[in-house]
């Protein structure tokens, strides 16, 4: 009978945490550099890009990166009049599941409470290198696992009519290609999975991630 | 705001405990000043089914009460001539000085409604042309935390905690101080924006170990007034939290600090009991008096003791950490004990019950 159970996403062993700082890509998008501790969170083997302004909007939308540090100041005046605000709620639109984390001084302004509302997390300047490690182990550990990013796929899948039989069936072919390390099989199973192009879209940037941080 | 509406009111006025006061076009009438009850209030009475209502007082003279959101003003000593039909015949005639419209009331009203939300954007304003000043020094003391967590991370160890516990006393006390400065800062956008009580996510914080934090970081601040503060308790139990929620154990051990007599203690105990962790704060020094007990987490509020005691105090600190406990779904309750009344002297407990 064992043989014939299908395999689910959550039973996959999770990577230590060590692996997941490596892995996940984090990107802090800030006018001021001295604002955010990078060196001494690349020493502790976090991957981090650091970007002053906003320099390819669609490496933002595409889920390139695994959590995205937004400043509201400064950041996108030449993309929008609202800046750093109008940039979140660009890429919550596009790609809802990418990760953004409102980053300003400003928490004072009552006229700012959009973008923290709007965000993921926060993280109010200044900041010391204790609260980011904090904050971004706790994303890692709730939001950058497989569960998190297969319930997305789930969540996408079902509202597209996909019946349940039909999401379990492909779950355990992705799990198997998870299993075996084939990044590429992952993304050939959604895609025969899905016929249509805009859900395909919608649902490529979490298998890209899910593919990126456990396919390999 | 109502002290300003009381300042440009053309009417007479009676307060209820800071007696009659002439408006600046009419005067209190020699009956009013002379009128041994004074009880004008004992004759308007609730439920108020306008914003201006009309009374007579046993004199037969007309009470007016105001009533704006900020708050409400009674006019005394008038007559409403549409109104007041009590009064009547050659007292009529006598007290012309007296004589308004009902219509006089009512457009000085609508001018008063207006000027609140006036005032109030005038204030929001002020308080935000200072606090992009605050914007700037929080810029300078990222910079600072910068340096500080460089020359720490210079240190011997192979953690953060081995490098802190290394480092020469010196720059452990600088790093403290960085710490705290970070922590107020931050608790300091809650009182233009208490909304930022719930920024962010809850994260599963433990409650001993945040107290701990705090308390050390408190500790050569205390023993510059020879205070020392210790820290008990059996709590293992973490609670889902806001970042925000920081700025409670911030408050109340920088009050204890702040307040407590030289060479007294303060303790801070966090204890697990059932399905509940039980958090205190205690310290001796001034006690609340008792009637100022219901306003000590209100914006703004010190008591007399506490501006003997700490003359730098804002009266914002309970006011914040009441507001964080509300939005984490609890209370934090004053009480005292041990009193010399003849000091006014006592053990100040501030504690807390969160379910977990």
């Amino acid at each position: 009978m064992g043989l014939f159970r299908k395999k689910r996403i959550a039973n996959l062993l999770p990577l230590p945490l060590e692996e997941l700082r490596k892995r996940t890509r984090i990107l802090v998008i800030d006018d001021d550099e001295s604002s955010f501790p990078f060196e001494l969170l690349k020493k502790e083997g976090y991957s981090i890009d650091y970007w002053p302004k906003v320099e390819n909007l669609s490496k933002l939308e595409e889920g390139f990166f695994d959590i995205i540090i937004l400043d509201i100041q400064g950041v996108a005046q030449n993309y929008s009049r609202e800046d750093g605000l109008g940039i979140l709620e660009h890429i919550k639109q596009r790609n809802p599941s990418q990760v953004v984390v409102a980053f300003s001084g400003q928490s004072f302004d009552l006229s700012k409470n959009r973008f923290w509302k709007m965000a993921d997390d926060s993280l109010s300047k200044p900041v010391d290198v204790t609260k980011c490690k904090r904050l971004i182990d706790d994303i890692i550990v709730n939001k950058i696992t497989l569960s998190h990013y297969w319930s997305l796929v789930t969540d996408i899948l079902t509202k597209e009519g996909v019946s349940a039989k039909q999401i379990a069936s492909i779950e355990d072919k992705v799990t198997r290609a998870l299993e075996r390390k084939d990044r590429e099989a992952v993304s050939e199973i959604m895609k025969s999975a899905l016929d249509k192009a805009d859900v395909g879209v919608r649902i490529a940037a979490i298998v890209i991630k899910i593919s990126a941080l456990f396919g390999s | 705001m109502i002290s300003l509406i009381k300042a440009l009111c053309p009417f007479p006025t009676v307060w209820k405990d800071d007696g009659f006061f002439d408006g600046y076009l009419i005067s209190q009438p020699r009956a009013c000043k002379k009128c041994k009850a004074k009880d004008c209030w004992a004759y308007v009475s609730p439920p108020y089914q306008e914003d201006i209502s009309h009374y007579i007082c046993p004199k037969d003279y007309s009470l007016i009460l105001c009533r704006w959101k900020e708050g409400e003003l009674l006019c005394n000593g008038l007559l409403v001539h549409e109104l007041n039909k009590k009064c009547t015949g050659i007292i009529r005639k006598q007290r012309q000085d007296q004589k308004i419209s009902i219509s006089d009331i009512k457009k000085w009203y609508e001018k008063m409604k207006m000027v609140g939300p006036l005032l109030e954007k005038k204030a929001e304003t002020i308080v935000q042309e200072s606090l992009l000043g605050l914007h700037d020094i929080k810029t300078a003391v990222g910079l600072v935390t910068r340096n500080a967590e460089a020359i720490i991370a210079a240190q011997s160890g192979t953690t953060d905690d081995d490098k802190i516990e290394n480092a020469p006393p010196p720059l452990k006390s600088l790093l403290k101080s960085v710490k705290l400065l970070l922590s107020r800062l931050s608790m300091s956008s809650i009182v233009t924006n208490p909304d930022s009580v719930s920024h962010g996510r809850k994260r599963n914080t433990h409650i001993y170990k945040l107290f701990d934090r705090m308390v050390r970081l408190f500790l050569e601040l205390a023993a510059q007034k020879n205070i020392t503060i210790r820290m008990t308790g059996n709590s293992y139990s973490k609670f889902m939290c806001y970042d925000s929620f920081e700025s409670i154990p911030l408050v109340l051990i920088d009050n204890a600090v702040k307040y407590s007599l030289q060479g007294s203690k303060v303790l801070v105990k966090v204890n697990d009991d059932d399905k509940k962790t039980v958090v205190s704060v205690s310290s001796y020094g001034p006690v609340v008096p008792e009637k100022m007990r219901d306003n000590i987490f209100k914006k703004g509020f010190r008591t007399p003791g506490a501006s003997y005691q700490a003359s730098s105090g804002s009266g914002l600190g309970l006011y914040i950490a009441d507001m964080v406990a509300k939005a984490h779904g609890f209370e934090i309750h004053y009480k005292c004990m041990d009193i010399d009344e003849t000091k006014g002297m006592g053990t100040n407990i501030f504690c807390f019950e969160i379910n977990i």
